[in-house]
């Protein structure tokens, strides 16, 4: 797994990954509110898909904390922080709202459920913004309703893509989610790609 | 998760060409639209090996008879140094452009007409979350300190990345002319016609690529660091060619060639030699023009000190020219603040340029009012101020020798090349011009005065004979 922060961070990438020598490419696309993706994936999930990948395959994927290419030196390197550290300094009641619900889907802006956090303190390369992902949809002729979902390609000159929806997957609890995710990594529809990938 | 589904990209696109203009569509479009920001999203040098069949530096073509490892090596040098910046530039393009969409994104949200009501609503949402029996008021009022504290933030976070934005064109635009220097140079001396100007070119490129760029500085203040160039390497340049001994006999070897002459060696040494030794300066300075940004922007926060002093706002004082002086960075370059203010200035025209008399609303008057204020301005932080002359006489000086007497060669040159009377100036329409322009500034905090008639008179009559009028007491 190769974490960027944002979308424009992946053609610098590339010339880092493509010493690699995989035989297959591609990008998770999922919008912050694609629950519980951004959490499996802040967690245990990198590592996982790392692993289930193998050595033969790269994937792309947008997460802000272990970003490589820009790097926060704050000690409380979050922007949710950074905003309303001062406050929290002398409101216990306050800090307790944000420990308790600040992170919890509960406030409805535009049609979807948002946090505290995603609607007063968006992290800086959110790529998740659904703006972006709609944009990045589009270019690879994919509805704008096609998220959460896996973009796959051998090669940045490739003119057409493997595409896997994973909608089924939002709002699975993160075990439940890590376990579709297994099953499908370790399926024959993924060795099919790669071999399909390889052979090419 | 369903089916493996095969997707051809639209009109026979590539997946590179789609992610580039994919990465373009995420910038604002005054961004996205500004020429600078698609060369450097456009060069593509970065992801092009050395060998690849496509050259790996576009403005370089086919190596000419008997010189193949001359270009190799301009080739190599050029690449090394474009490399050096443009992967900065291209990465904090698309950070500003971020931290300008989130943060409008979250103001548009929050701080919009309907504020109040919205506010509301979500409290409710939230007060279900909470228990006890103040939960909706608790709730309100968590919501009402986010709002502020976050609007404010944001607010702040705008206005830097405007100015990052500001601070990126101008750094990015004398890098472009050296590349642009470097293509010419090139192309004239696929003919032999330029010998010397290439190794001149790529060192001024190289120059440039390793000067300490203050936008990285900035964003590093704020910590913000980007993986591909380190503050050292940019600052210190050894990085890009391993070492700066070796570039220097290899530039002049290039500079070589069958057109070599001593004398020409000479001239191209003393040309390498001032590059080298500039970007040494600037790379050696770069920590103490960090300090005194640190220091000025401790002292300043998220406003501009020059405000004030915006054109046709407040009259020059004194303390404009101290704060000025403040604001002289030790690289001899204006600080961002002194930069940004400056811009807005406006530009005095050619003396010889004709001068149109004024029309009779007011916003011809108004337009000369601007100038004067810019000039007066602008002349009063770069003049010399003389130690027995005090402010108000300063700033009469400078009005009378850079304004008034600029308009008074242009109305001259305007009435030597009249092809009909209505364009002539005549003297009375000129001191009224004068007057006019004076009570308007004097509106604004001046103490000047306008010229003696007889003074506007030998003004007026000798530009309209064509003579020049510079120097102590030529009017």
């Amino acid at each position: 797994m190769i974490p960027v922060p944002g979308l424009d961070s992946v053609r610098c990438a590339w010339v880092e990954i493509r010493a690699e020598g995989f035989s297959l490419h591609g990008f998770l696309v999922f919008l912050a509110s694609d629950h519980y993706f951004p959490q499996y994936l802040d967690g245990d999930g990198l590592a996982d898909l790392d692993s289930w990948t193998g050595s033969d395959c790269g994937i792309f994927v947008v997460q802000s904390p272990s970003a490589k290419w820009i790097q926060y030196t704050r000690t409380t390197d979050h922007t949710w922080w950074r905003i309303f550290g001062h406050l929290l300094a002398a409101d216990e009641e306050l800090e307790h709202v944000l420990v308790a619900h600040g992170n919890t889907p509960l406030i409805r802006v535009n049609g979807t459920r948002r946090t505290l956090q995603e609607i007063f303190a968006p992290c800086l390369n959110q790529f998740q913004h659904s703006a972006e992902i709609e944009k990045i949809l589009h270019r690879f002729n994919l509805r704008p309703t096609d998220h959460p979902s896996l973009i796959l390609f051998k090669d940045l000159k490739d003119r057409s893509i493997w595409h896997v929806d994973m909608s089924d997957l939002v709002d699975l609890p993160e075990r439940d989610l890590r376990n579709a995710l297994h099953r499908w990594f370790a399926g024959t529809d993924f060795r099919n790609l790669l071999r399909e990938a390889r052979n090419v | 998760m369903s089916e493996i589904r095969r997707i051809e990209l639209p009109k026979q696109t590539t997946v590179d060409q789609q992610l580039h203009a994919a990465a373009v569509d995420l910038l604002p479009a005054e961004m996205a639209e500004d020429p600078l920001v698609r060369w450097v999203s456009d060069y593509d040098g970065l992801t092009r090996e050395f060998h690849q069949e496509e050259e790996s530096f576009p403005a370089f073509e086919k190596e000419w008879h008997g010189e193949r490892w001359q270009t190799l090596m301009f080739c190599y040098l050029a690449s090394s140094a474009l490399q050096t910046k443009l992967p900065f530039y291209f990465a904090s393009l698309f950070h500003i452009a971020r931290i300008r969409q989130i943060s409008q994104g979250v103001l548009g949200i929050i701080s919009g007409r309907e504020q109040t009501r919205v506010l509301s609503e979500w409290a409710s949402s939230l007060a279900e979350r909470l228990t006890g029996p103040e939960r909706e008021q608790q709730a309100a009022a968590a919501l009402r300190r986010l709002s502020e504290a976050s609007q404010e933030y944001h607010s702040r976070q705008l206005a830097r990345a405007d100015q990052w934005w500001k601070r990126w064109r101008m750094e990015v635009v004398p890098f472009r002319g050296c590349v642009e220097a470097l293509e010419k140079a090139w192309g004239r001396d696929r003919y032999g016609e330029a010998r010397g100007e290439v190794p001149r070119a790529v060192l001024s490129l190289w120059a440039m690529s390793n000067s300490p760029s203050e936008l990285q500085m900035s964003m590093s203040h704020e910590g913000v660091r980007f993986k591909s160039v380190s503050l050292l390497s940019v600052a210190g340049g050894c990085e890009t060619f391993g070492g700066q001994a070796w570039v220097v006999p290899l530039l002049l070897a290039g500079i070589g060639g069958p057109r070599w002459t001593s004398e020409r060696f000479g001239d191209e040494l003393r040309y390498l030699l001032h590059d080298w030794l500039q970007a040494e300066r600037e790379r050696r300075i770069a920590p103490q023009v960090q300090i005194a940004l640190d220091r000025l922007r401790a002292r300043y926060g998220d406003k501009n000190p020059f405000d004030e002093f915006g054109v046709g706002r407040r009259a020059a004082t004194l303390a404009l020219r101290e704060l000025a002086k403040e604001n002289n960075l030790p690289n001899g370059r204006p600080s961002p603040w002194l930069h940004e203010w400056a811009e807005t200035l406006e530009e005095m025209p050619w003396s010889s340029s004709a001068l149109p008399k004024p029309s009779r609303d007011d916003e011809s008057l108004r337009s000369a009012t601007r100038l004067a204020d810019s000039i007066i301005k602008k002349n009063v932080l770069e003049e010399r101020f003389l130690f027995t002359e005090a402010w108000g006489d300063f700033v009469q000086r400078v009005f009378e020798e850079k304004w008034v007497e600029t308009v008074g060669a242009m109305a001259g040159a305007t009435n030597k090349n009249a092809s009909q009377p209505a364009v002539v100036w005549t003297l009375d329409e000129f001191v009224a011009f004068v007057e006019n322009v004076v009570a308007r500034l004097n509106d604004i905090g001046y103490s000047l005065g306008t010229p003696a008639k007889r003074r506007l008179q030998t003004l007026l009559d000798k530009t309209s004979r064509g003579e020049t009028v510079y120097g102590e007491g030529a009017w």
